[in-house]
């Protein structure tokens, strides 16, 4: 599903204090199973454009277009449901969404407020368990009896029970080990390519957005800065600096090796391996 | 969740803001009792006038106290109209069983109604200008004197300064597991009185969850910080009594004067009983 922003303004209301666009117009085109991370400081409205997909926020102004489905200021509640249906929305700390019982009738939460049948429920909860993971087992056991990843594993779970085709992550990886925040993006990633499922993904970590995604939004004040993809995003440096925005850790080895050696490799170097890869070619080592 | 005005603090410099929170509790609790010696309409309009200039000086605008007052408004109007449907006396301009419409009725029922107005006001005037901090400070030097009869007022007051710290993390956590439940298609304010408050248990729960939690590493961390209860300390923040504070007394003691001239002296005679 392609995700459309055409001049959308929020603002974001916390008590009786309003900030006034949060979201100043923007206007950007997510095709459909792309994976898209966005990056930007603290309060560049990174999570209120996360929120917006599936009408937690209401633009002021503007519309979002997810699908064939329009969200606008009215924000029906018939449509809303909708789009909340094809929007699978992972919140920072998800494990903090859990309530009940046990983990079956938790993953089950969605699909049956999302109206499956009882046989759909029962399959979903089997398939996002073991897409997670997670074996049968736990399915009787309460969700708060498990280890802060297992929980984490199952509140992911009941959002991907429900099968959408747009999936939303506000940093999934955070407040885990550097171990059990890489299993749980691979396992996302493996999601993404599976479903052909629209993904975005709000991180703070420059090697996240290297590893997974295939395109870069860098927001900065409510606004677009810079959307482009992943590869050209990173190769642009005096770009970057003026971002403020960190390079990936291959990619900065690269760059100090290129000003150590006096030369400049062809390729950018994302990940270990393509770095690896780079130098063997230019046979630097 | 967000329109809950009573009890949030604006930050500022004004003259209400720099008022010893003491004196400002004291104050407030004075004020609504001097609501209930006014004997007619000009002593309210007085009060109003006092009120109104409160707002001013808080320098907060006046939409702010208007949301304060609008969650209550259905409560005050249900006062002010058995109020004015059951008072006879005076002239009476309609009448039907036991409910008629008086002249009595319509007075008391507008002295009702300002009352409200002015106890919502004046405690959000103190709220809005006063830290939760500062007001537990200003509880906790009150009660002081409790002491003496054994009770852990010291207690008491960390326990209450501790819950009034987490309000607004409480309101900001409903929020999140709000909008995450939302996102799992959970539709609030629909269906019957059951099925809304099955809705609530989702909410609920994980809030009991997090505040459990969070009471359990408070508490390890006071202890490894060397907490022990019942111990004598001193304070970090010491309330010092200012030469504003004075002022105020003596436009208490103005306002105090106003209502008794008011009340032995009728001008607007319309507004009389």
């Amino acid at each position: 599903m392609q995700v459309r922003f055409e001049h959308v303004r929020a603002d974001y209301q916390l008590g009786p204090i309003r900030t006034a666009n949060v979201i100043n117009d923007i206007n950007v085109e997510l095709p459909t199973g792309t994976f898209t991370a966005i990056i930007g400081h603290t309060g560049a409205g990174k999570s209120s454009l996360l929120k917006l997909i599936n009408g937690l926020l209401l633009p002021t102004a503007g519309e979002v277009h997810v699908g064939g489905l329009t969200i606008n200021a009215n924000g029906e509640k018939k449509i809303l449901n909708q789009v909340r249906k094809r929007v699978g929305m992972v919140f920072q700390f998800p494990e903090a969404q859990l309530f009940a019982e046990t983990v079956e009738q938790d993953i089950a939460f969605g699909p049956i407020n999302f109206g499956f049948t009882q046989e759909q429920t029962k399959k979903a909860v089997r398939d996002s368990l073991d897409k997670v993971g997670l074996s049968v087992d736990l399915l009787k056991r309460s969700p708060f009896s498990l280890s802060g990843g297992q929980q984490r594993r199952v509140a992911i779970a009941g959002i991907m029970a429900t099968n959408p085709d747009v999936l939303v992550l506000d940093e999934p990886g955070a407040g885990l080990d550097p171990e059990g925040r890489k299993k749980i993006l691979s396992m996302l990633k493996c999601w993404h390519n599976e479903h052909k499922a629209t993904t975005l993904l709000v991180t703070h970590d420059m090697d996240d957005v290297a590893t997974y995604a295939d395109d870069v939004l860098v927001l900065d004040h409510g606004r677009v800065a810079s959307y482009q993809s992943v590869r050209q995003f990173f190769g642009d440096e005096s770009r970057l600096n003026e971002l403020a925005i960190d390079m990936p850790e291959p990619l900065r080895v690269q760059r100090r090796i290129e000003q150590e050696k006096g030369i400049k490799l062809s390729q950018v170097s994302l990940t270990r391996s393509e770095l690896a890869a780079n130098l063997i070619k230019e046979q630097l080592v | 969740m967000n329109k809950l005005i009573l009890g949030r603090y604006f930050p500022g410099e004004s003259y209400l803001h720099r008022l010893d929170p003491r004196l400002k509790l004291v104050a407030a609790l004075y004020f609504i009792g001097l609501l209930f010696f006014v004997e007619n309409g000009q002593g309210y309009i007085w009060l109003f006038l006092f009120t109104f200039l409160l707002m001013r000086l808080s320098g907060v605008s006046y939409s702010v106290y208007l949301k304060g007052v609008k969650p209550l408004i259905w409560l005050i109007l249900f006062a002010v109209m058995l109020r004015v449907l059951f008072t006879g006396g005076g002239t009476i301009y309609f009448s039907l069983g036991p409910i008629m419409i008086s002249r009595f009725g319509l007075l008391s029922g507008f002295y009702t109604f300002s009352r409200f107005i002015m106890i919502i006001l004046i405690s959000t005037v103190v709220t809005l200008t006063t830290k939760s901090i500062d007001l537990t400070d200003a509880i906790h030097a009150l009660f002081k004197p409790l002491r003496l009869l054994r009770i852990p007022v010291d207690d008491f007051a960390l326990m209450l300064s501790i819950s009034l710290r987490f309000v607004p993390n409480l309101l900001d956590e409903t929020q999140k597991v709000m909008d995450a439940q939302r996102a799992r298609g959970v539709v609030f304010g629909e269906g019957n009185l059951i099925e809304q408050m099955k809705k609530l248990v989702p909410i609920v729960l994980p809030l009991f969850v997090s505040s459990l939690k969070r009471a359990e590493e408070m508490a390890d961390v006071m202890e490894v910080k060397g907490y022990r209860s019942g111990e004598k300390r001193s304070s970090f923040r010491q309330l010092k009594w200012h030469l504003r504070d004075v002022a105020a007394i003596v436009c208490l003691i103005v306002l105090t004067l106003g209502v008794t001239f008011f009340n032995t002296f009728d001008f607007v005679l319309l507004f009389n009983i």
